[in-house]
């Protein structure tokens, strides 16, 4: 199941890079652990719920979510006092590369 | 007589309290301490020195003029470098943060100052969490106090390793598959894994979201509770976390003898790990049962197939936690101008390092088109059908008692080409994580070749006052000493 | 030619809508204290490390636009969940600060706050000339969903040409501003029937008060298209409503075309370029639909409840469908007038403030679309409003003054054409009718010993006239005629009928 992986198309989907005399030797790990994952197919609940999601997902109530209001301050107010900068900025944009 | 850096957090605080001593003095004294050791240990990225002497005198101020401390007055804590602090860098030992410098502090973060804690300085770790040794980080090896030949475990191993060599008394770590737990026993200091939901993650650089928590290491268990306490509760900058009051109280032996607690030992996996880990275990099992404890054989029976389980959850919500990493925004040096953006993106990413890369790579794939049936899904149910398991066997005991880690450290180097070799080393950790519930990990003696060897204990989410009391009665036994390395 | 060819696509042609809309009306974004009227600040100020996404930040999610998003599911009639979830869409672009969107996903559970709802509308008279057949005819359309999602930042360049830039100018302060898709079913058969109910849901968003869809890019519509049964085509990088219909049209006649010569429609997403007028492939579909969707598991599931629904029902202002009830059948207006009035909300609500004044619907009601509309829309053919609303407020006349018209008339008894002209007066220099009439000095004569006076001037200087009257009827209305003309029409006609009669009588 796990053979024959398009590794190149999953680094495209993933955005990463890697050297071509590194592609042997990931994609080998790739599928090795893939082959340990298909171990879930050994894994059968029994009953029939195979759509709905079963997780134990946390649930909050609807009241208990922020009120619409300003004012998250994350930083604190002790500690170095540091104004984020945003790097390499043009205008006070940032630059990004073409599309 | 003792030196003071040798000294429980809880000791030395008091004495600060007591203006037997500065915080001050005993500041500076930690200073010297890390600057003689980590030289060999590697256990620290960077420090907050200047700002930590700074706090320490406005502490003795406070104290000076009569006003009240916190639990944590004038004690260092080190925060494991994917924790934020403001100010500080903050790189989750990858050269993809390497100069991103933290605008915020994390909840936790604020939280031991408000206790009059000081930050001194960010420990080294797996980059982003990802690893078991604490090899695969961008600032080298963490090295293991027994042996500096050897892995101090991971990810946390900074964490671990710097307390036990008597750097600083206390840390935080995160655990997102026993982060905190394997370095603690590596290294012989407590860690605990908190319930899930009852510490902010605020702060916490995500690996995998719905797995991990931020908690204390510390050499003893009640050095560790003032710092659990400082740090627990909800938040309201967590969604995830839940509004429960948590004071936490190390109580007497003869009070948590009162409880009657029942040990469940899940003597399965103590057989299935390496001899001297066994054996010390048992002594364990012994010593609770000499205590007049319960004990019962238990057994997780979905435990084989938890791994991949675990590994399916923590590579998908890892693929897109780091998918932020751009080098757009924040980042390091270099500049997209010029580039076509899909180029710089692949560019920018490949700073991260291998096992990053891999993970990213399978949990790319596992989310990928028509896959999330077969992987992700399956992998929560099989999680909820563990969390069920768990939920029968505590309503038979209080405590589940079994190794913290299979095997006892090994020689930096000795597992590095095979991922699953190195995922195998997680199977007894990260039942922890996919229940949501907490463990600990406690010092369980050290081998016939002097390294050390840790119990874990789980109980049930948000039980963690039965972890603290059984942890409480066996290093209450005769005999129990904090096992500390020469260095 | 391209209307010729249209009306041949018949049942065949299928559009679908995604429309999505900003919750301007909020104070802050979907997951963090910055505001969400991002568009005063300057570039990247309007941020904070939770929508830039930097390292370690969590999503909070702002309870009101879980409301104001279950306000729209309400009005087009969805079904909402007991529970919703978040869902990651994970896709890298630059303006996306953490390279996935955070978004609701139906595949795996029902994640979005709205499901299977239905909106029907009627197609207005600037139809009937068009291909709905007939314009009272309702046409109803389904609604798949509607969800809750994150707007990203922007994306901008110094030089027009793409290819002259070295780089591009990104601004994150619209990134996570809340944002309601609504995905319609393939309902639609005409470009003409989108046009209209993209007007009639702007509307409905106005009187929800979730959104100002003055303003730009508050309102975008994402459009899918397939033609004779053939593949969708989804058409993106719609600028305004008018572009919508545009690239309709466009779209139908490249499929078309490309039916003819027997080539496939590929199932693709195109760009629609407003300069050249023309859809243009973007990336392949295949590609975008590896999007990793998985469960946000930094939000928990969010229990709505059982009272939810009914709370937040109780707390929606007042929908056009149930305005239009209101006048038709407690202010008795007119169907048509009711339906013009209902149309604009901002008009609506200047026929309700002008009631503040002066309660007589019918008459207000008439002043506002036999006059004020009429104004407006001779200025809005001068090109002198914007975007996709009318303006009302380009008129300087106030509420006020369109009840002190009806007074007036009503009480005063003023006859039409001078009240039309206190009318002009009062909208060209913004004075109130009242005065005017003081000022300009033509009150109507409503006392009859005035009329009575004039009458009995005209009939001493021209005696001839009563013995005429005794033999040709018609001298009366002669007579009344000439009282208009002294008294520049300033008599009731009525009145003065009755009085020249009494006069004749009683000589």
């Amino acid at each position: 199941m796990a053979k024959g992986i398009d590794i190149k198309k999953l680094c495209e989907l993933a955005k990463l890079e890697i050297p071509e005399q590194n592609m042997t030797e990931i994609s080998r790990k790739v599928e090795e652990v893939l082959l340990m994952f298909d171990k879930l197919d050994d894994f059968t609940t029994g009953d029939s719920e195979a759509s709905s999601i079963d997780d134990l997902k946390l649930e909050i109530a609807f009241e208990n979510l922020r009120d619409d209001k300003s004012k998250l301050d994350l930083s604190s107010s002790d500690g170095p006092q540091t104004i984020f900068k945003l790097k390499n900025t043009k205008d006070g944009f940032i630059l990004g590369p073409r599309i | 007589m003792k030196r003071l850096y040798e000294l429980p957090a809880f000791v030395v605080s008091r004495k600060i309290k007591e203006q037997e001593v500065t915080a001050e003095e005993y500041i500076s004294i930690i200073i010297e301490r890390i600057k003689h050791i980590d030289l060999r240990i590697n256990s620290f990225i960077s420090h907050n020195f200047e700002n930590a002497i700074t706090k320490s005198r406005a502490i003795d101020k406070k104290i000076k003029e009569g006003t009240n401390t916190g639990l944590l007055a004038g004690i260092p804590v080190g925060i494991k470098d994917n924790i934020s602090v403001q100010g500080l860098k903050n790189t989750c030992a990858s050269r993809m943060l390497a100069e991103y410098v933290s605008p915020y502090n994390a909840t936790v973060v604020s939280r031991i100052e408000e206790q009059d804690g000081i930050v001194i300085g960010k420990l080294n770790m797996d980059e982003f969490g990802m690893g078991t040794t604490s090899e695969y980080s961008a600032f080298g090896p963490v090295r293991n106090p027994w042996n500096l030949e050897y892995v101090a475990g991971g990810s946390s191993g900074g964490s671990a390793a710097a307390v036990a060599s008597l750097q600083i008394p206390l840390s935080l770590g995160s655990d997102t598959g026993g982060s905190i737990r394997c370095p603690s026993s590596f290294c012989s200091v407590v860690g605990i894994k908190p319930t899930y939901g009852s510490v902010s993650r605020n702060g916490l650089i995500s690996y995998s979201n719905s797995l991990e928590q931020i908690g204390p290491i510390a050499r003893t268990i009640y050095d560790l509770v003032p710092l659990l306490n400082s740090i627990s509760g909800f938040d309201p900058k967590d969604n995830t976390t839940i509004n429960r009051k948590s004071e936490y109280q190390t109580n007497n032996v003869d009070n948590i003898l009162k409880k009657r607690y029942k040990i469940g030992v899940l003597n399965e996996l103590i057989d299935e790990s390496e001899s001297e880990v066994a054996k010390n275990t048992r002594k364990k099992v012994k010593e609770l049962e000499n205590y007049g404890c319960e004990i019962e054989d238990a057994r997780i029976s979905l435990s084989h197939y938890a791994l991949a389980s675990y590994y399916v959850i923590a590579t998908a919500e890892a693929s897109s936690n780091l998918s932020r990493y751009d080098n757009l925004r924040y980042g390091y040096e270099g500049s997209p101008e010029g580039y076509e953006w899909n180029s710089y993106f692949a560019e920018s990413r490949s700073r991260f390092g291998d096992e990053v890369k891999l993970r990213i790579l399978l949990g790319s794939y596992v989310l990928s088109a028509g896959y999330f049936g077969k992987y992700y899904a399956k992998a929560q149910k099989l999680r909820s059908k563990i969390r069920k398991e768990f939920d029968n066997l505590f309503n038979k005991c209080d405590i589940l008692l079994l190794p913290t880690m299979p095997v006892l450290p090994f020689k930096i180097g000795e597992k590095s080409s095979q991922p699953i070799e190195h995922y195998n080393l997680d199977v007894y950790t990260i039942l922890a994580n996919l229940a949501g519930i907490p463990a600990i990990s406690i010092p369980g003696g050290l081998s016939e070749k002097g390294f050390p060897i840790g119990v874990q204990l789980l109980a049930n989410g948000f039980n963690e006052q039965k972890l603290i009391d059984v942890a409480v009665l066996l290093e209450n036994v005769e005999g129990f000493k904090t096992w500390i390395p020469k260095i | 030619m391209i209307l010729n060819d249209r009306n041949k696509a018949g049942p065949e042609l299928k559009i679908g809508l995604e429309i999505h809309c900003q919750l301007t009306f909020l104070h802050t974004k979907l997951f963090c204290g910055c505001l969400s009227n991002y568009r005063n600040s300057a570039p990247n100020d309007n941020t904070c490390p939770i929508c830039l996404g930097l390292p370690g930040t969590l999503p909070l999610l702002n309870k009101r636009a879980v409301e104001f998003a279950s306000m729209i599911c309400l009005a087009f009639n969805c079904s909402i969940p007991e529970k919703i979830s978040f869902y990651r869409k994970n896709y890298f672009y630059p303006d996306l600060p953490k390279n996935y969107q955070t978004t609701q996903y139906n595949s795996y559970e029902l994640s979005s706050i709205g499901y299977e709802g239905s909106i029907e509308f009627v197609g207005d008279s600037k139809s009937k000339t068009d291909d709905l057949k007939n314009s009272e005819e309702r046409t109803k359309i389904r609604i798949t969903r509607v969800q809750l999602e994150e707007d990203p930042g922007k994306i901008t360049y110094e030089e027009d040409k793409s290819a002259a830039n070295n780089y591009s100018l990104i601004d994150y302060n619209r990134a996570g501003v809340s944002l309601v898709e609504i995905v319609t079913e393939p309902d639609f058969s005409s470009p003409i029937a989108v046009r209209i109910f993209l007007n009639e849901i702007v509307n409905l968003f106005e009187y929800l008060g979730v959104t100002d869809p003055s303003l730009e890019g508050s309102v975008r519509c994402d459009v899918n298209v397939s033609v004779g049964g053939g593949k969708k085509v989804e058409i993106k990088n719609i600028s305004s409503f008018k572009e919508v219909e545009k690239s309709i049209y466009y779209e139908i006649t490249r499929q078309k075309t490309l039916i003819m010569h027997n080539i496939d429609v590929k199932p693709e997403t195109r760009h629609w370029d407003e300069k050249r007028k023309v859809t243009v492939a973007a990336r392949s579909k295949e590609e975008e639909e590896e999007y990793r969707y998985f469960p946000e598991p930094d939000i928990p599931r969010i229990i709505l409840g059982s009272k939810f629904v009914s709370r937040v029902r109780t707390s929606m202002p007042e929908l056009p469908i149930e305005r239009l009830k209101r006048y038709i059948e407690v202010y008795k207006i007119t169907e048509h007038t009711a339906k013009i009035l209902v149309n604009d909300k901002r008009i609506s609500d200047f026929f309700e403030e002008s009631l503040v004044y002066h309660k007589s619907p019918i008459e207000i009601s008439n002043w506002i679309v036999n006059e004020l509309l009429t104004k407006i829309n001779e200025k809005d053919r001068q090109g002198l409003t914007d975007h996709n609303t009318k303006g009302l407020d380009i008129l300087t006349i106030s509420p006020k003054q369109v009840a002190e018209m009806a007074k007036l008339v009503e009480i005063k008894s003023l006859n039409r054409t001078t009240a039309r002209e206190i009318f002009d007066k009062s909208i060209e220099t913004g004075t109130s009718p009242l005065k005017l009439i003081e000022t300009l000095e033509i009150e109507n004569i409503s006392d009859e010993k005035s009329i009575v006076k004039v009458i009995q001037e005209i009939l001493s200087s021209q005696p001839q006239l009563i013995e005429q009257s005794k033999n040709n009827p018609n001298t009366i209305n002669y007579i009344l005629g000439l009282i208009m003309k002294e008294t520049k029409g300033r008599v009731n006609p009525q009145i003065a009928l009755r009085l020249i009669k009494e006069s004749l009588e009683d000589i």
